[in-house]
C-alpha cells in the first residue's frame, strides 16, 4: 500500500466515524499520529475535526499537526513547501504566528537568511526567553560561521559576530597547520556563548593534531550532541582509534582519508577481526571480515588488497572454506607474488606432508610471479636462496615413493601450472642444483652435500663435492669431503691426493691441518691393525712427527703413543717402558697417557694385549683422574679420534665428580661429558652436565649435552634442553653450536617426534622466551640425578613447550591415558578379539615386563637394569642378561593392586590389517 | 596445525631508516649515520639493534633471505598498517565543514 493511500485511509477512518460530535478518542488519535510523525494524516484528521467542531481545542490540535507537518517537510529538505505551508497557516490562524517563530527561523536558516534569524538579538530589550531560543537555534543549527560573522542585522562589535569571526579564523588555522595556544584560546567566545561548542571542537582538533589524544577526547565531551559541530565528533573519535558502530558517510570517509589514511578508523575493525579469528566461530568471523574489508576500502584503500590476502590466508588456516571467505571479502584476492609467498609461509609451518607439498607448490607459484613482477630474475641470488629453501622443504616431504605430490587446488581455477611437474618439485636434488647454479654459496653446496650424503650413494655425494669444487675452486671443504670419502672407502692414495690439493689451497687452514693429522692417524691405526708397524712408522708416524703442532704437545704425544703401540705389537720390551715414560712426560699425567694409549689400542684392535701398560686407578686423586682423562679425550678430539673411556672407569670418575670442590673447570667438564657420551657412559655424561650446569658459564653447551644424554623416554626434557640450548647459543651468537643443536634436533625429529618437533624448534620458528629458558635452566640444574624409568616425573616446564607429549608411563597416566597406550574405548565388547599391539616378545612388551619386575628385583640388579634401559639397551637383551633364558613369570597383578582385565581397543596402527 | 606464538622482529630497514631496495652503499651510509646518532656508550640498546640490523643487511645473501622470508602470515592484521602514512595531515577546513553540511 502506498504511503499516500495509507495516510488517506488513516484520516478517513476517523473523519467518517462521527458527525458533529467529537469522539473521545479522536484528539488522542491525532496526538498519536503527531507523536509517531505521521504528520500528513494528523493534519487531515485535525482539519476534519476542526471543520466539524471549530473549537479552540480543535484549532490548537490542528496547529500542532501543521507544526509537525512543517517540521517534517524541513527535515526532508522540502524548505519551499514548508515555507508556503507556514505562510498559509500564519494567514489563516494569526494566533499561531508566535508559536511558529522557531519554524520561521529554521526556514530562514535553510534559505541562508541568518540576518533575519539573529536580527532580534540587536534589540536591547529582547526578552530573555526569545534570546535563549535564538541562541539555542544558533548553537544547534548554524554551521555557516562565515555567514554568521558577516550578518548585517547585528553590529560588527556584537559578541556573536566577533565570536563567529574568531572561530572562523581559528578553525581555518587549526585545520591548516600547527597552531599556538593563543590561536585556540578564543577569548572572544565565552563559556555561555551559543558558539561555545565550536570553541570546544576547535580545541579538540588542535589537540588531535598535537597527538594529545586524551585532551582531544575531553574537549569532544564538551561538545553537546545536539549542537551543530557535534557531527564532527564521530569521525574525530574514529580517527582517535575508537570503534565506530556503523559505516561512514561519504563526507566522513573523505575527511578520514584526507586526514590520515584512515588507519585509526580501521584499527578497531582489525582488532575485532583478530578476536573473531581467535574465537574460531565462523559467522562472527565472516561478519568481522566483511566489516573490516568495507572500512578498509573506505579508509585505507591502499592496503585493501593486502588485507584481503591476509584474511584469506588466516581464514584458510582456521578451516573456513575458500568459497565462504572469498565471498566475504568480495571476491578472490589478487594472486600475486605477495599472496603466494603468504600462502607458502603459512603452509610450510605445518609438518603434515600434504601441507608441505602445498607450501612447495605455493613457493613455485611465488617464484614464477616474482620473476614476472620483476622481484628478481631467474638465476639471480634471490632465485638461489629461494630454491635452497624449497629444497630443504622437499627434504621434509614424505619419503614414501607412492606418495603423490598433487598440486594444490588453485584459487583461480584456470591457473595454468605450465609444466610445473610434481615430480620435479619433489626432488630436492633438482632444487639443490637450481639453488647452487643461481647462488654457488658454500652453505648451498653444504646442504646439498649433506642431503646427498644421507639419502644418496657415496658416488652421488662425491659428484656434489666435485660440482662444489668446480664452482668454487678456492674452497677446501669439498676437497676435505672427498678426502674423507676416499678414506672411508679405503682409497688412501686418492684420499692423500685430495688432501694435497687442499694443502695447496690453504696449508695453514686449521681444518686442513687437522684433516691431515686425522688422515695420517687413521692410516697409522689401519697399519697397526694389520700388524705392519714398519709401514706405520715410515709412512705415517714420521709424517705426523713432521707436522706443525695443532695444539701444544698434541702431535708429539700422538706420535709417541703410536710408537708405543708399535713396540707393543713388535714385543719390544725395552722400547715399551721407554715410550711409556716418554709419553707420560709429554702429557704430564700417567692417567692421560693411559687413556690415550688405551683408546688408540682399542682402535687398532689391541685392547686385549698383555704388553700394554697398566694403571692402578686407586693410586690417583680425583683431580688427577679427572684432569688426566679430559686431557687425553681433548687430545683425541683434536686429532678427530673419539677416544673411548677405558672399561670400568665410569664409576670411579663418577665418584671423583661427586667430590666437593670439583677440580675441573667447565671446559674440561664439557670435554669429559662429550667423551663419556661418545663412550656410552651416559651416567657419567649426565653427571658432567649436572656439574657443568651447577658451575655455570657454558649453559648452552651443557644443556645440549644433557639433551643428548637423556633417555629417549624423556622427550619433553630433551626438547626443553635442546630448545633452551639453542636459544642460549643464539644469544651468545655461537652459530657453530646453534648449527649442531639444530642438526641434533633434526635427527631427533626423525627418530622420535616426527615433524611436529621440527615445526616448533628446529625450524627456529619459535624462539623460547627468556623466562622459559630460565625456568628450564633452573629445573635442569636441580635435576642432578639420572632419570629412572617409571619414577622420574615429567618436567614442570613441559606444558609450556607446546604439543609434544611425553610418552613415559607417568606422563601418560597424568594425562589420563591408559598405561598401555591403547585407545580409550572402554565400552568395547569383552568378546571382541584382543589384538596385541605388537607380537609377544617385542620391545614394548619386554619393557612393560621389565618395569613391572623392577620392584621385585634386588636393588643392585634393579639399578643395573635401570641403567641398561637408560643407556638404550634393548629390553630383551637386558632381560636375557639378567635372567638368562629363564624369564620369571609375570605377576598377575601389580603389588597392592587388584588384577584388572584389560579390554583394550584395537590399536590404530593395526586396524588396516583387518581389511 | 601447530601455530606458534607470533613474534615479530623489528624491520632492519626501518631500524636503519633505508628503503627495502637500498643498496650496499646506502646501507653502509645509513649505518654510520645511526652510529653517530646512537653511540654504544650512551645508547647501548639502540646501538645493539642498529648493529643487528646492519649485520642482517650488509650481506647481500642475508638481505635476500630477509626480503624473501620476512613476511609473517601470522602477524596481527594491524601490522599491515605499519608503514602506511601515520601522519595526521592538515587539510584545511573544507573537508571538516563538508561533514557538517552533509549532516545539516
Amino acid at each position: 500500500m502506498s504511503r499516500k493511500l495509507e495516510n488517506g485511509n488513516r484520516a478517513k477512518a476517523v473523519t467518517g466515524a462521527s458527525d458533529g460530535k467529537m469522539a473521545n478518542s479522536e484528539p488522542a488519535q491525532i496526538r498519536e499520529l503527531i507523536a509517531s510523525r505521521h504528520s500528513k494524516a494528523a493534519v487531515e484528521m485535525a482539519k476534519s475535526l476542526h471543520k466539524r467542531l471549530g473549537t479552540a481545542e480543535t484549532e490548537a490540535l490542528l496547529l500542532d499537526a501543521y507544526q509537525c507537518r512543517i517540521e517534517d517537510m524541513l527535515r526532508l529538505g522540502m524548505a519551499v513547501e514548508a515555507k508556503m505551508l507556514l505562510q498559509m497557516v500564519g494567514g489563516r490562524f494569526p494566533s499561531s504566528r508566535s508559536r511558529m517563530v522557531d519554524l520561521q527561523r529554521e526556514i530562514a536558516a535553510s534559505d541562508g537568511r541568518l540576518d533575519e534569524i539573529v536580527a532580534p538579538l540587536a534589540a536591547d530589550d529582547l526578552s530573555l526567553e526569545v534570546r535563549e531560543r535564538i541562541e539555542t537555534f544558533v548553537r544547534d543549527r548554524v554551521y555557516d560561521l562565515p555567514a554568521l560573522a558577516a550578518v548585517s542585522s547585528l553590529r560588527p562589535e556584537h559578541p556573536l559576530r566577533q565570536g563567529a569571526a574568531a572561530l572562523v579564523a581559528a578553525f581555518q588555522a587549526v585545520t591548516s597547520g600547527p597552531v599556538d595556544d593563543d590561536v585556540v584560546s578564543l577569548s572572544q567566545v565565552s563559556r555561555r556563548s551559543a558558539l561555545a561548542p565550536w570553541k570546544a571542537l576547535i580545541r579538540a582538533i588542535a589537540s588531535f593534531y598535537r597527538r594529545e589524544d586524551d585532551a582531544c577526547k575531553q574537549w569532544l565531551q564538551l561538545v553537546p550532541e545536539d549542537s551543530a559541530p557535534a557531527s564532527l565528533i564521530r569521525p574525530l573519535t574514529a580517527m582517535l582509534g575508537t570503534a565506530v558502530t556503523s559505516g561512514f558517510s561519504a563526507a566522513e570517509q573523505r575527511l578520514v582519508s584526507a586526514v590520515g589514511g584512515g588507519s585509526w578508523a580501521l584499527r578497531p575493525a582489525l582488532e575485532t577481526l583478530e578476536q573473531a579469528l581467535a574465537a574460531k566461530k565462523r559467522q562472527p568471523l565472516l561478519k568481522a571480515v566483511r566489516v573490516a574489508v568495507a572500512i578498509c576500502g573506505q579508509c585505507c584503500p591502499k592496503i585493501r588488497e593486502r588485507l584481503r590476502q591476509h584474511i584469506v590466508t588466516r581464514s584458510l588456516v582456521q578451516g573456513v572454506s575458500r568459497h565462504e571467505i572469498c565471498t566475504a571479502i568480495g571476491g578472490t584476492p589478487q594472486q600475486d607474488a605477495y599472496f603466494w609467498r603468504l600462502l607458502a609461509r603459512t603452509f610450510e609451518h605445518d609438518p603434515d606432508s600434504d601441507s608441505l607439498a602445498e607450501a612447495l607448490f605455493h613457493w613455485e607459484f611465488f617464484r614464477r610471479e616474482a620473476i614476472r613482477e620483476r622481484w628478481f630474475a631467474p638465476g639471480d641470488l634471490e632465485d638461489g636462496v629461494l630454491s635452497l629453501h624449497m629444497a630443504k622443504l622437499a627434504e621434509r616431504l614424505s619419503p614414501d615413493p607412492f606418495y603423490e605430490l598433487e598440486p594444490p587446488w588453485p584459487l583461480r581455477r584456470d591457473r595454468s601450472l605450465g609444466g610445473l611437474g610434481g615430480e620435479d618439485l619433489r626432488s630436492p636434488e633438482m632444487l639443490y642444483e637450481r639453488a647452487c647454479r643461481a647462488d654457488p654459496h658454500p652453505d648451498a653446496f653444504q646442504a646439498w652435500l649433506h642431503w646427498a650424503n644421507r639419502h644418496r650413494s657415496w658416488k652421488a655425494a662425491d659428484q656434489v663435492a666435485e660440482l662444489w669444487r668446480q664452482a668454487r675452486p678456492g674452497d677446501t671443504k669439498p676437497l676435505l669431503y672427498l678426502m674423507e670419502s676416499a678414506e672411508k672407502r679405503g682409497a688412501y692414495r686418492k684420499s692423500l691426493e685430495h688432501l694435497e690439493s687442499a694443502e695447496e689451497l690453504d696449508r695453514l687452514n686449521p681444518e686442513v691441518r687437522r684433516a691431515k693429522l686425522r688422515l695420517l692417524l687413521s692410516a697409522a691405526i689401519r697399519h697397526l691393525r694389520q700388524g705392519k708397524t714398519h709401514l706405520a712408522i715410515t709412512a705415517e708416524i714420521e709424517r705426523i712427527e713432521a707436522l706443525p703442532d695443532v695444539s701444544e704437545g698434541e702431535v708429539a704425544s700422538l706420535a709417541v703413543a703410536l710408537r708405543l703401540l708399535c713396540a707393543v705389537i713388535d714385543g719390544d720390551r725395552i722400547a715399551i717402558p721407554h715410550r711409556h715414560d716418554e709419553l707420560q712426560a709429554l702429557l704430564g699425567s700417567s692417567v692421560s697417557a693411559f687413556v690415550l694409549t688405551q683408546g688408540l689400542a682399542q682402535a687398532a684392535n689391541l685392547n686385549g694385549n698383555s704388553e700394554l701398560p697398566r694403571l692402578e686407578l686407586s693410586r690417583f686423586s680425583a683431580r688427577e683422574m679427572l684432569t688426566g682423562t679430559t686431557r687425553a679425550v681433548a687430545l683425541g678430539d683434536g686429532a678427530g679420534l673419539a677416544l673411548p673411556l677405558p672399561a670400568g672407569w665410569e664409576k670411579p670418575l663418577l665418584s671423583a665428580l661427586d667430590q666437593p670442590n670439583c677440580p675441573i673447570d667447565p671446559t674440561q667438564m664439557l670435554v669429559l661429558g662429550e667423551g663419556a657420551l661418545s663412550s656410552g657412559a651416559t651416567m657419567l655424561a649426565y653427571a658432567a652436565s649436572a656439574a657443568g650446569l651447577a658451575q655455570g658459564g657454558s649453559d648452552a653447551r651443557f644443556l645440549f649435552l644433557r639433551g643428548r644424554v637423556l633417555p629417549p623416554w624423556q622427550p619433553q626434557r630433551q626438547e626443553g634442553c635442546f630448545r633452551a640450548a639453542l636459544e642460549l647459543a643464539r644469544r651468545e651468537r655461537n652459530l657453530e653450536l646453534a648449527g649442531k643443536i639444530l642438526d641434533q634436533m633434526l635427527e631427533n625429529e626423525d627418530r622420535y617426534w616426527g615433524a611436529d618437533f621440527l615445526d616448533d624448534s628446529a625450524s627456529g620458528k619459535g624462539p623460547v622466551p627468556a623466562e622459559l629458558v630460565q625456568e628450564i635452566l633452573e629445573e635442569e640444574r636441580a635435576e642432578t640425578k639420572f632419570p629412572v624409568l617409571g619414577r622420574s616425573r615429567p618436567p614442570k616446564y613441559g606444558s609450556k613447550l607446546g604439543p609434544a607429549l611425553c610418552d613415559c608411563h607417568a606422563c601418560r597416566a597424568e594425562r589420563g591415558e591408559t598405561p598401555s597406550g591403547w585407545g580409550e574405548d572402554d565400552g568395547a565388547d569383552e568378546n571382541d578379539t584382543d589384538f596385541p599391539e605388537e607380537s609377544p616378545g617385542t620391545s614394548s612388551q619386554a619393557l612393560d615386563e621389565l618395569e613391572q619386575l623392577l620392584d621385585t628385583l634386588p636393588p643392585r640388579i634393579a639399578r643395573e637394569v635401570e641403567e641398561a634401559i637408560a643407556r638404550g639397551d634393548p629390553p630383551e637383551v637386558v632381560m636375557r642378561r639378567v635372567f638368562g633364558n629363564s624369564r620369571p613369570e609375570m605377576r598377575s597383578s601389580p603389588p597392592g593392586g587388584k588384577a584388572k582385565k584389560r579390554t583394550e581397543s584395537l590399536p590404530s596402527s593395526l586396524q588396516g590389517n583387518l581389511f | 596445525m601447530n601455530r606458534g606464538t607470533h613474534r615479530r622482529a623489528s624491520d632492519p630497514h626501518a631500524v636503519l631508516g633505508v628503503g627495502p631496495g637500498a643498496g650496499d652503499e646506502q646501507i653502509r651510509a645509513a649505518y654510520l649515520r645511526k652510529l653517530k646518532e646512537y653511540p654504544p656508550d650512551r645508547c647501548p640498546a639502540e646501538f645493539e639493534s642498529v648493529r643487528d640490523a646492519y649485520d642482517l643487511l650488509r650481506d647481500r645473501r642475508r638481505r635476500s633471505q630477509h626480503t624473501l622470508f620476512a613476511c609473517d602470515p601470522e602477524a596481527p592484521l594491524e601490522s599491515l598498517l605499519e608503514g602506511t602514512d601515520d601522519e595526521r595531515k592538515y587539510t584545511g577546513s573544507e573537508p571538516w565543514l563538508a561533514v557538517m553540511k552533509e549532516k545539516k
